[in-house]
């Protein structure tokens, strides 16, 4: 009897634990399926896309600074903070902190962009238009993503004329190996994109989002790095009419508030989303890291009289960048000018110089030139042999810590030349990197190359599988 | 289903027959024929029992037909006295060295050290008794076997991490199962903004009567997919029947900051340093003396004495202990409090706690065990941020005094004069951004237990862990740190709460004379819910207020929650033929939230035996050894320590662009995410020799975890960095051995212990047999988990002063991005263990208890940063830096030249900055002496002691940071150190 108590008493225990008490679903996250399957879903995918933007590693920061530190316009401090040291001294290998974190955000941004195209006709409440305007901002975007990673892995577009290594592209995002397309593959993908987006894209938005005139402008400096003059300077040109050149005495103030006239993109950074110390302007800002200043090399550019140079300062002797003080009462938050209407005037010129048509190319060069307190140029002060460069030297004197300086070089097939360089101010580093050299590119980083057998590895950085 | 629930119900019913009682009593005396208090009474194969009373008296209900009686007391040997008809029974109680009978804890039942099959070990609460520290896991370093504690901060209150027998995981869980009072418990941190604080530094050590580490499968069986890592179970104290004794505790010390090695410069030598530095970079005399102008001197701050102070450690404590036969009860109530070495470093708890046991119509018991307990922590920021007192203090620059020549008043920071590269002057802004974390913990559980039979008990257990976590961080207008938002306040409230459900039964039978059975079978359930709320807003009208009302801008809400749940129902049966042969297995079915659908449940389970060989007629004639056991055991158990959600494929709704809501892919679905499983093979053998003066144990076990989880790299080009798999297999195996003996005995009384323990990691496989990074470190198949993988150093290029490395091909080079990786060591030690002596003479006893590790490297993160030939010119520099570097062509050095901006990249990672981690640690003397009776009796107290002890006296080791005893990832960056502490106290009791 006792034994038979026994086992029936066991045997009742494990009779108890069948429950459906296990099934608990997470309170703040949703699956895949169910969070693209409505329009509010899909707007909240897009701007979750667009925060890719914010990221301290793009144009929160890192993409922004790299390269102007990687240029001449610019020194490391030797009082410095241990950043943008590798991206300074060249010496970049495989495991460089900048490219690995370019490569994984942008690409990350690439997937949840890819999840919006691949799903947009999954949600049955679009109100009007809502669908392809999102649908446009997505290709947009995906197309900024991509032609940025071009910029930071592949040669220029004229060394190989598209026949080089590109990047990956991957439409459906999905855990495989691919293997890097040419670049131009790379580029079809990002006009076609940017011919899609402009199809879809009004411009009621801007410029915190993508609108026809942003893709377009986009696609114009697409077209300056393919060589593709005569388009680039169609594009350019057909924005200037609706965004007016800032005025020189709106400089300060253009640059302590966003979303003035010629502005075209701008990443958005409310003041919640401070980065704190890691904000764009705190590695300038002696109140912040303070780590870069403002090299000889770039102040040379300017005449004394012009108003940009209003945009640096001195302090204890040395040069600040006064771009990038605050914006929205916070220090050194910055609402990122990604495409802004200068850019415009200068593809123009440049373009149109390419083509051999100089005086259009002046022509175009004095509408800036004029907003920027210098005299106009004509054939006799600026003959046709040095229009080209002028022109480059403007887009440095304009866009100087905006971060187009060393891809203006490479772009363009020019060397760096550090005249201030290793006087005892900055950290120790190279003074000039020739035009062909292979540190030009970044490596693809080696946390890629370990798990995927297929990628190739820029030229002179090691192995590949 | 309904049939077998039914058929059960109705054979209990059946059964349930009343037996007869009668009462036997008793004195118990010991070997010098004095009366014993306290010595545990037991009715064997029962719960029924009770305690001798003050004058060694006891007294028991027992069944009609008699039975055996257990006495037993710590330090006597224990005795089984058969009843018979008797209805008095004197005991005499020897002495012992080792009690075979002393019960062990094992989980869900108890057994003794005889009978154990698995490979389980034991920390006594004396042990650990009235050592100053906060958390019980700093306490067991060294003294279980195989058991290695390792903290990421000195900070009091911060997180231990526990690894026992290894590291069995890569990326889930690696740290034990804690189970208080039979209860598995939340352990951890739970904080959201703290750098770290552990929830199980609310348990009052000096409520601990033992520690039990569970550590091969046939014990780890029982807690099935949470057992993998190993268990701890702590058992608090419960009352003993007596007259209510009354045990008041004070005890007050001070702690001596610490930096082992670690010297930084003076400012006469900084300042020299650095004007060499300018010179070698080709800086003329009026460059240097415009760089650094002899005026610095002037004004130069020793920063390492102003971030460091005595801390000081107090703790009172009052404790009662009494009862009946039928009601015992243990109270106790605390106040600890420790201020750290680091300025705004402190802790301070307040807890209570009462057991009580009662027992009633002589079949049915309950107890009731609370525990509630308020803690306070101050945290000054972790050595990781510039604000922090503890990395500012070592790179400040001596050149550079906090205070204001011209007002004598502190500098903020802001100051353009100011010269940290920082701008932050932690003395001004520490003090007024306190980070403060206060955890209410209440433990709760309540017990009905009923002997249906006298071989059957069934029981139900209630039990409610509830934390709450509110953390406030401020950060006044005024710093650097709180000057860009013109101040903020963080407010995080954490709620975390646990309650589980255990029904049991238990049952003992025979047959025959010799073949004894016992079973246990349990069902749990249990569930937590995780709660997180904060709140964080800007603008602050003044440093004053600090609460988030007085902020202009709130900047943001978030919380979240989190649930997970286990169902598990387990049984045991255990065998014994002889009281020679013994047998136990056991399973358990478990089923987690946390699984994919797919793999929701799965069953572990174990077997063991032992055999002890000294009950053997062929041991009779010998009289060498006095004890002799042999045990094997083999089975599984799993790791169910990841994220609640893991399997599921997400979105994740934290981001957000232009002030509309946004949404991220955050994880990739995988519906056959499963446990993480491990099997453990055992062997142990118990030797007494010369009347067990002499105890040696050893066991060897190999331990093989599969379908680990691993976040497996993946090609960034899909957008994740990693995905969850379960694929990979590690493996621990390793030999301890522990070595007891009493080498005096007599008045003057001499023990040692001595444990140590060699244990071997090793991967078996990773996904396509590839490597994987792991920071500096490396996962790579055949190789231990925390293997270095880094640049080879070559010292010194006698040349011209710039540094070398190794490369791929043997050779050397001065450029660091053609440097070669290579295995150089690793993380974890090959060997740990403790030695303790106690000494004692009549009331006098002396401990003195060493730890060790050995055969492992660190890397010293924290010399890198500020020894860096440099680099890091206007920080302060280690002293050692301004030695031995290179001036002239031809030195042989071991330091590259000191140039502005570095030389070559000289301090990047490399070898020259890993260093021999091994140490032989002095971590504890007591001296205690307990007057002599006949004088405190005279004022009425029964027991009094005072004593005086002293922690990390001493350290022995080559490695050149503040502490070895770091990390378990072996990097350390500027890490909190351990001090060295002295204490005093006194112990009365009534």
């Amino acid at each position: 009897m006792k034994r038979i108590l026994i086992i029936n008493a066991f045997l009742l225990l494990f009779a108890i634990g069948c429950g459906e008490k296990l099934e608990l679903e997470p309170f703040q996250s949703l699956s895949t399926t169910a969070s693209l399957s409505d329009a509010s879903g899909m707007e909240a995918a897009l701007a979750g896309a667009y925060d890719e933007l914010q990221d301290v590693n793009y144009y929160g920061r890192d993409y922004v600074v790299v390269p102007e530190v990687g240029g001449d316009n610019v020194y490391v401090s030797i009082n410095n903070s241990n950043r943008f040291l590798t991206e300074y001294n060249y010496q970049i290998n495989q495991d460089n902190g900048f490219a690995a974190n370019i490569w994984t955000d942008l690409y990350a941004g690439i997937l949840k962009v890819n999840n919006i195209i691949n799903n947009i006709d999954n949600p049955e409440d679009y109100v009007d238009g809502q669908r392809n305007r999102i649908l446009g901002e997505a290709l947009a975007l995906r197309a900024l993503y991509y032609f940025d990673l071009t910029r930071v892995f592949c040669l220029p577009y004229a060394e190989g004329n598209g026949s080089q290594l590109g990047v990956p592209v991957t439409l459906v995002s999905e855990i495989d190996e691919p293997a890097r397309n040419t670049l131009g593959e790379t580029y079809t993908q990002i006009e076609s994109d940017l011919d899609e987006a402009i199809g879809f894209l009004g411009n009621a938005t801007g410029p915190y989002s993508f609108t026809k005139d942003a893709a377009t402008a986009l696609k114009a400096r697409v077209m300056l790095y393919k060589g593709e003059w005569s388009t680039a300077d169609q594009l350019a040109s057909s924005l200037l009419g609706s965004y007016p050149l800032t005025a020189a005495a709106d400089l300060t103030s253009y640059w302590s508030t966003s979303g003035n006239d010629s502005e075209i993109f701008t990443v958005r950074r409310l003041s919640n989303e401070s980065l704190g110390s890691d904000n764009l302007g705190q590695i300038y800002n002696p109140q912040g890291y303070g780590d870069i200043r403002v090299a000889q090399d770039l102040l040379d550019e300017y005449d004394a009289a012009d108003p940009r140079l209003d945009l640096v300062y001195t302090q204890q002797g040395e040069v600040y960048n006064g771009k990038y003080l605050a914006q929205e009462g916070v220090p050194g938050l910055m609402n990122v000018k990604v495409l802004r209407s200068e850019e415009m005037v200068l593809i123009a010129a440049e373009s149109k110089a390419k083509q051999n048509d100089f005086n259009g190319a002046r022509s175009e060069l004095n509408k800036l030139r004029a907003v920027r307190g210098e005299t106009s140029v004509d054939a006799a002060s600026l003959p046709n042999d040095q229009v080209i460069g002028e022109i480059y030297t403007e887009k440095n004197r304009e866009f100087a810590f905006e971060g187009h300086r060393t891809f203006d070089l490479w772009r363009t097939g020019r060397s760096l030349e550090r005249t201030q360089c290793n006087s005892g101010l900055e950290v120790e580093a190279p003074c000039s990197i020739a035009a062909n050299s292979y540190l030009r590119v970044f490596p693809i980083p080696r946390v890629e190359i370990q798990v995927n057998q297929n990628i190739e590895q820029n030229a002179n950085y090691g192995d590949s599988n | 289903m309904k049939r077998i629930l039914l058929l059960s119900l109705f054979s209990f019913v059946v059964a349930f027959v009343a037996t007869a009682q009668r009462t036997v009593s008793g004195t118990v005396t010991d070997d010098s024929g004095e009366t014993v208090p306290g010595v545990n009474v037991v009715l064997k194969g029962t719960t029924t029992g009770t305690t001798t009373d003050l004058d060694g008296n006891y007294r028991l209900s027992v069944p009609e037909e008699g039975g055996t009686l257990v006495f037993s007391f710590i330090g006597l040997a224990s005795q089984e006295v058969e009843i018979g008809a008797r209805s008095a029974i004197d005991v005499a109680m020897a002495s012992d060295v080792q009690q075979l009978t002393e019960v062990i804890v094992t989980g869900y039942n108890n057994t003794s050290k005889a009978k154990l099959t698995s490979a389980i070990s034991s920390v006594d609460g004396a042990q650990i008794e009235s050592i100053p520290m906060p958390d019980v896991n700093q306490l067991i370093q060294g003294r279980a076997p195989g058991v290695y504690s390792t903290a990421p901060s000195g900070q009091p209150g911060a997180a231990q991490n526990i690894r026992i027998r290894g590291t069995g995981s890569i990326t889930a869980g690696r740290g034990p199962l804690y189970v208080i009072d039979g209860i598995p418990v939340q352990s951890g941190d739970f904080t959201s903004a703290t750098e770290t604080a552990d929830v199980l530094s609310n348990i009052n050590p000096n409520d601990i009567a033992s520690l039990t580490v569970l550590k091969d499968a046939a014990a780890t069986a029982l807690y099935g997919s949470r057992g993998g890592n190993g268990v701890i179970l702590i058992t608090t104290k419960k009352g003993k029947a007596g007259d209510t004794k009354i045990t008041a505790r004070a005890q007050y010390g001070i702690t001596k900051p610490q930096f082992g090695n670690f010297q930084m410069m003076s400012a006469q030598q900084a300042w020299d340093y650095e004007r060499t530095i300018l010179a070698n970079s080709g800086q003329n005399e009026a460059q240097i003396d415009a760089n650094r102008p002899s005026q610095m001197l002037d004004s130069t701050f020793n920063w390492v004495d102003a971030a460091f102070r005595t801390g000081k450690t107090q703790n009172y404590e009052v404790q009662a202990t009494g009862g009946d036969e039928s009601t015992r009860y243990f109270v106790s109530g605390s106040y600890f409090q420790q201020d750290g070495t680091l300025i705004e470093s402190s802790f301070s708890r307040v807890s209570a706690r009462a057991n009580l046991d009662k027992r009633f119509r002589d079949n049915i018991d309950f107890s009731l065990n609370s525990n509630v307990s308020y803690t306070d922590q101050l945290n000054a920021v972790a050595g990781n941020r510039f604000a922090s007192p503890l990395l500012a203090a070592f790179v400040n620059t001596p050149l550079q005094s906090p205070y204001n020549p011209n007002t004598g008043q502190l500098y903020t920071g802001q100051e353009p004069e100011f010269a940290i590269f920082t701008g932050d002057n932690f003395l001004y802004s520490t003090p007024i951004n306190p980070v403060t974390t206060n955890t209410l913990r209440t433990l709760g559980k309540g017990v009905l237990a009923w002997d249906i039979l006298d071989n059957l008990r069934v029981s139900q257990t209630g039990a409610v862990d509830f934390v709450s976590i509110k953390e406030n961080s401020f950060q006044d207008p005024t710093t650097n740190d709180g000057f860009d938002n013109n101040g903020d306040i963080t407010n995080d409230y954490n709620e975390n709460i646990t309650v589980t459900s255990q029904t049991q039964i238990s049952g003992d039978w025979k047959i025959g004379n010799d073949h004894t059975f016992d079973a246990l079978a349990v069902y749990e359930f249990q569930k937590n819910r995780r709660e997180n709320f904060s709140a964080y807003g800007v603008g602050l009208a003044s440093g004053k207020l600090k609460t988030l009302q007085s902020t202009a801008v709130p900047q943001g809400v978030d919380g979240f929650v989190n649930e997970f749940a286990f169902e598990s129902v387990l049984g045991q049966l255990n065998y014994n033929y002889l009281n020679r042969y013994y047998f136990t297995g056991s399973v358990r079915r478990d089923g987690s939230s946390r699984f994919g659908a797919e793999n929701r449940y799965a069953t572990f389970w174990a077997v063991a035996g032992s055999w002890r060989l000294i009950e053997e007629g062929f041991m009779q004639p010998q009289n060498i050894l006095t004890d002799a056991k042999l045990r094997v055991s083999y089975g599984t158990s799993g790791n169910a320590s990841i994220g609640n959600y893991a399997s599921l494929g997400l979105y994740g709704f934290g981001v957000a662009y232009n002030g509309l809501p946004g949404s991220a892919p955050s994880q990739i679905a995988n519906p056959d995410l499963t446990w993480e499983t491990s099997t453990t093979l055992n062997i142990g053998i118990d030797l007494g020799f010369v009347k067990n003066r002499v105890l040696l144990g050893a066991e060897l076990y190999n331990k093989i975890s599969e379908n680990l989880l691993l976040d497996v790299p993946v090609s960034r080009t899909s957008g994740f960095t990693t995905a969850t798999r379960n694929i990979g297999e590690l493996r621990n195996r390793g030999i301890e051995l522990t070595l007891s003996t009493v080498n005096l005995e007599g008045e003057l009384k001499w023990t040692t212990d001595f444990n140590i323990a060699y244990n071997e990691n090793e991967i078996l496989s990773l996904p396509d047999g590839e490597d994987i990074d792991n920071g500096n470190q490396v996962w790579r198949e055949g190789k231990p988990i925390r293997t270095w993988e880094i640049q080879k150093w070559a010292g010194v290029n006698p040349a011209d002063g710039t540094p070398l490395w190794f490369t791929e091909d043997g050779g050397v080079t001065g450029n660091y991005a053609n440097a070669g990786l290579f295995e150089v060591g690793n993380a974890t030690p090959d060997y740990i263990g403790g030695l303790s002596n106690t000494l004692s003479y009549k009331g006098l006893t002396l401990n003195v208890f060493f730890n060790f590790a050995l055969g492992h490297e660190i890397f010293n993160s924290s010399r890198r940063f500020i020894e860096s030939d440099g680099q890091r010119f206007g920080w302060n520099h280690l002293e050692v830096a301004g030695e031995d570097y290179w001036t002239a062509p031809g030195d042989i050095v071991s330091r590259p030249q000191p140039r502005l901006g570095g030389n070559n990249q000289a301090n990047s990672i490399s070898t020259r900055y890993l260093e021999d981690g091994s140490f032989v640690r002095l971590r504890n003397v007591n001296l205690s002496y307990t007057l002599p009776k006949n004088v405190i009796s005279k004022v009425g107290m029964s027991n009094a002691r005072i004593f005086v002890q002293g922690q990390n006296l001493l350290t022995f080791t080559n490695y050149s940071g503040f502490d070895p005893e770091a990390e378990e990832d072996g990097d350390e960056f500027f890490r909190y150190p351990v001090g060295r502490a002295y204490t005093a106290g006194i112990e009365i009791s009534f």
